[in-house]
């Protein structure tokens, strides 16, 4: 029982201390690519303590709804991180068919997220809701698929295990084709759901061009922090799910293979700060065409699995 | 090496949807050299293994397809001088999502083709893909030069079938078949030249005149 | 061999044509290589006709019974229309034809001539899928010869939906090379073909005859693959359409005959086959039927009874027995009337300067050869007896009788007789009646030189010639080239 409430800790406490650093990676490599030193690697610590220690202000109409987004919102992002493996091992929440209750967690979130901004009743925070309540609607099959594949190449529907130990003999095997797919795919689904360029730009604040930024334009202090967090651990669960993918563990030694996680999301980091900087946003208009061509690329490789070829 | 036609297949799948995604003309004509490219690789294995014919084939094929074919049709699309973009019928997304079900049905039905037991169901599916999706295509586009590439990319998905057949029809048939694909392009290039010069478009949806 | 001469002479008089620089010498010299292959196709035939087929090149050309009646066909409508071009362009003003525009309808000409003699000759049926599909590429440019917008649009739309039907004609000849069971450069010759048919697998037979049926099919013009045909053979020049009708037609339905054999021999029962002709063909005769009815301007008129023609000459393959006998014989007579049909219905255009048939009536007194003619073309094209069409068409409905093809007879007649109904008053008022308001005021009758009496009362003569009585040699012949259908 200890051990499981230490597993159950342990591994939270390596999702919360390390998110951070992933934005603080992205914006030192943005930084450094445009000429500049650019921002402290802890800087999005510090932020993150001083909106925590700062007072909020929330307008008359709103509801509890509105203070209850950001909190809940965290917690469905802290909850999905616990079923994807981080050391090799199982995850802290690992049964059969625990991708679709991750994908779901992810889904709490995200509605909590817009339920929050609508609740504001600004037309602004109204029109980044739908807009993420659209592009949700593109990317999350794409995610499904991608799993699916996963699945397949693998042989078994859980987290912990098609994307560790399961997929180490999928990749040389008549399934790798699938696989790159399947990486190329959940690059694309990434960028999006983690509101990167070229989907969205987080350093924007053009009202015709924000995405997440203008949901979170309401909200202040702890509850900006939360989902600050919230945006960075799941950029790192997205991170870690690639870094599975792409390099299925190798051995289950823990602390070999922690390293190698910490390189391999530093470089996922990296990936996407050099992506956003040599990069402009899409047109809104063709953002679903950027999605659908995910949902393609997944779903090819989901025929791939299936289809029994010589 | 051995599963080089495999995965040349496989990109040709993904050449096939950036068709159907692209708006511009240009793009158009170098996927159809990227096609080409592609094509003339997969008897490459034999062509290694020391078959002149499979080695005069990939050249051949190279030469045609992927380099004189795509240069004919650009230099066509550089000639006339108007918007260079391909207008579709139906938009990217709308047409990507039938090409996703065109493939997982080609897929099926690349089980099911009677051609024996030596008949890989991959290229079956592949090339049934490529067949159906460049006709989906073709009935989608208004410009004279997409319906063009559309042409060409079904001629590419039937000669995929014919390579899964007892590895392409007799050499003879094969350089034939790529000279009259080179006769081909230079006639539709002249055509598309001409036809900008009497209409100053080539927006087939605008050429309606003729019913009845 | 003469193969080989009848095979390379039309691509040196494309090249001879090229060097010559003067309109009139243009003229002449499609008529004189006209005569020549005409002259080479006949002693060929007659060869072919008495010894039984020739062949060459390890038997990948070849000439049997059936492509030597068509390769007869080819080379007498294309001398006829070549001297039909003199006479039509002659009365052409010098800016509708100037020395380029002939130089390259020259060149153009002999070429399609080239590739329609390359589909009949080819035994290997891959290189004459090579053949079909430049006769699409040699003949586009002959559609619009005058760079007008309809013409540029009819030429696109028969240069794409051709050469996409095309493709799937080589998808379904790869289907039957897949199903027979050799392999190598030899596989595809016909002869190979019909010698291992009855090893070959069904399936892949029957898939691959469904897709040269459509493929072929789009080149023939049956529908519903027809869409191309009334744009294409309307805004053509005239002696382009009569070629296009007369004869191109011909051989796509020619390559589909190649295969009907084999098929039926794969798959063991030759009435699937038949089934499929007749269904197309059913199609093609009621579609054609339909479009006919209420049409206004003559030379799409012309077109879709071409379609119609088509089809009756699918139906009369599909009967069987008999009906392949009666089909051979109405291609014949189709190639000969139509012919006729569109020498006179272009240089009345020609003269009256305008395609309206409301406004085209009395050409017998305005335009008295090509009027006639016209007249007789009609009457001949819509069944009329005594001509030969007349003679075909019952023909086919006897044998449809003895087959027992109850249900086709019916549709057969239904769709015959909408044609006589649709086409017969416009064919009378164009001959007849008085003079609506027209475009050029009339100048009296036209007088047309020898030339027009020659071609309108030779043809004529023939159509009724050949409609009350069969010589006993081209009985023969025409026996000959159905026991090749039959797979004898």
């Amino acid at each position: 029982m200890s051990g499981a409430i230490i597993h159950w800790a342990g591994h939270l406490a390596l999702v919360l201390v390390a998110s951070p650093l992933l934005f603080g990676i992205i914006s030192r490599t943005k930084a450094r690519v445009a000429g500049r030193t650019g921002p402290p690697l802890f800087q999005p610590y510090f932020d993150l303590i001083k909106l925590f220690r700062k007072g909020a202000v929330y307008s008359r109409t709103t509801t509890g709804v509105f203070r209850a987004g950001p909190v809940v919102a965290f917690a469905a992002i802290l909850s999905s991180a616990l079923i994807v493996p981080f050391h090799g091992g199982r995850a802290p929440l690992s049964f059969q068919g625990d991708l679709v209750l991750f994908a779901y967690f992810l889904g709490l979130a995200r509605f909590f997220m817009i339920v929050a901004a609508l609740d504001t009743g600004s037309a602004f925070e109204g029109m980044g809701a739908s807009r993420e309540a659209s592009f949700s609607c593109l990317a999350e099959p794409a995610v499904f698929l991608s799993f699916i594949a996963l699945a397949r190449a693998s042989g078994s529907f859980s987290m912990s295990e098609f994307l560790s130990v399961g997929l180490i003999q999928a990749w040389p095997s008549a399934a790798g084709p699938a696989l790159v797919l399947v990486v190329a795919s959940f690059v694309l689904v990434l960028l999006a759901e983690n509101a990167r360029i070229p989907v969205d730009d987080p350093a924007t604040h053009l009202e015709l061009t924000m995405i997440h930024e203008v949901m979170v334009l309401d909200h202040s202090g702890p509850d900006f922090g939360f989902l600050q967090y919230a945006a960075a651990a799941k950029l790192l669960v997205f991170g870690a799910i690639l870094v599975h993918i792409v390099h299925p563990v190798r051995s289950a030694g823990f602390l070999p293979f922690l390293a190698a996680m910490g390189l391999g999301l530093a470089l996922v980091a990296i990936l996407i700060g050099l992506i956003e900087s040599s990069m402009a946003r899409l047109r809104l208009a063709r953002v679903p065409q950027y999605l659908v061509a995910a949902n393609v690329l997944s779903g090819f490789a989901v025929l791939l699995t299936l289809a029994p070829h010589s | 090496m051995s599963d080089l036609p495999h995965t040349c297949l496989l990109l040709i799948v993904l050449c096939n949807f950036y068709v159907l995604s692209t708006g511009r003309l240009a793009n158009l004509i170098r996927i159809l050299s990227v096609e080409g490219v592609l094509l003339s690789l997969i008897p490459l294995p034999a062509a290694l293994a020391g078959s002149a014919h499979a080695a005069i084939l990939v050249a051949g094929t190279l030469a045609v397809k992927g380099v004189i074919m795509p240069a004919l049709l650009m230099r066509a699309l550089r000639s006339i001088d108007e918007p260079l973009d391909s207008r579709p019928i139906v938009g990217a997304v709308y047409s990507l999502i039938p090409g996703f079900f065109i493939l997982a049905a080609a897929f099926v039905a690349g089980l099911h083709i009677p051609l024996g037991d030596a008949f890989d169901p991959l290229i079956g599916g592949v090339g049934l893909a490529t067949l159906v999706t460049s006709m989906l295509y073709m009935v989608n586009s208004r410009k004279a030069i997409s319906q063009v590439i559309g042409f060409f990319i079904m001629e590419n998905g039937i000669l995929i079938l014919a390579v899964g057949i007892r590895h392409g029809l007799p050499f003879v048939i094969e350089i034939a078949i790529l000279f009259d694909l080179l006769l081909a392009a230079m006639i539709f290039g002249g055509f598309i030249r001409r036809m900008h010069e009497v209409f100053t478009h080539t927006d087939t949806s605008r050429m309606r005149k003729l019913k009845g | 061999m003469i193969l080989w001469a009848i095979a390379l002479f039309p691509m040196s008089a494309a090249l001879i044509s090229l060097a010559l620089r003067r309109r009139s010498a243009v003229l002449i010299w499609i008529v004189a290589g006209s005569l020549v292959e005409l002259v080479l196709a006949l002693s060929a035939a007659a060869r072919v006709f008495r010894a039984g087929a020739v062949s060459t090149l390890d038997g990948h050309i070849a000439l049997d019974a059936l492509s030597a009646l068509h390769l007869c066909l080819v080379a007498v409508v294309s001398l006829l229309s070549s001297i039909y071009a003199r006479e039509y362009f002659s009365h052409e003003s010098e800016s509708s034809l100037d020395d380029r525009t002939a130089w390259k309808f020259g060149g153009l000409w002999f070429a399609f001539i080239g590739s329609m003699v390359g589909v009949l000759l080819f035994n290997n049926v891959g290189l004459m899928w090579v053949s079909m599909e430049s006769t699409t590429l040699a003949s586009t440019f002959l559609i619009c010869l005058h760079r007008d917008r309809p013409s540029m649009e009819a030429a696109w739309k028969y240069l794409i939906i051709c050469s996409a039907g095309i493709m799937l004609g080589l998808l379904g000849t790869i289907f039957i090379y897949g199903a027979s069971p050799l392999a190598g450069e030899s596989a595809l010759k016909w002869s190979t073909l019909m010698d291992s048919a009855a090893q070959m697998d069904p399936r892949p037979a029957r898939i691959g005859f469904i897709l040269i049926l459509i493929g072929y099919g789009t080149k023939v013009g049956l529908a519903p693959m027809h869409t191309w045909l009334p744009d294409a053979h309307s805004q053509a020049p005239t002696p382009v359409s009569a070629m296009f009708s007369g004869v191109l037609l011909n051989c796509g339905f020619y390559c589909i005959t190649r295969f009907v054999p084999i098929v039926s021999t794969a798959v063991g029962d030759p009435s699937w086959c038949r089934h499929m002709l007749l269904g197309f063909g059913l199609f093609s005769m009621l579609v054609a039927s339909l479009f006919i009815l209420g049409q206004r301007d003559l030379k799409r008129l012309l077109a879709y009874s071409s379609v119609e023609h088509m089809g009756i000459v699918a139906v009369g393959m599909g009967m069987g027995g008999g009906g392949t006998f009666a089909a051979l014989y109405h291609t014949i007579n189709h190639s000969v009337c139509k012919s006729l049909a569109f020498f006179c219905a272009g240089r009345t255009i020609q003269e009256r300067g305008t395609r309206d048939i409301e406004k085209l009536s009395a050409g017998r007194d305005r335009v008295p050869v090509w009027g006639s003619g016209l007249l007789v073309a009609l009457l001949a094209l819509i069944g009329c007896a005594p001509f030969s069409i007349f003679m075909s068409e019952f023909l086919i409905v006897r044998a449809g009788v003895e087959e027992g093809q109850v249900a086709a007879v019916a549709l057969f007649l239904l769709a015959a007789a909408t044609v006589f109904a649709g086409a017969l008053k416009p064919a009378i008022s164009l001959a007849f009646g008085v003079g609506k308001s027209e475009s050029r005021p009339p100048a009296g009758p036209v007088r047309s030189a020898g030339t027009a009496h020659a071609l309108v009362g030779i043809l004529s003569l023939v159509l009724i010639g050949l409609g009350v009585w069969i010589p006993a040699q081209l009985q023969t012949i025409l026996h000959q080239a159905a026991a090749v259908i039959a797979g004898n």
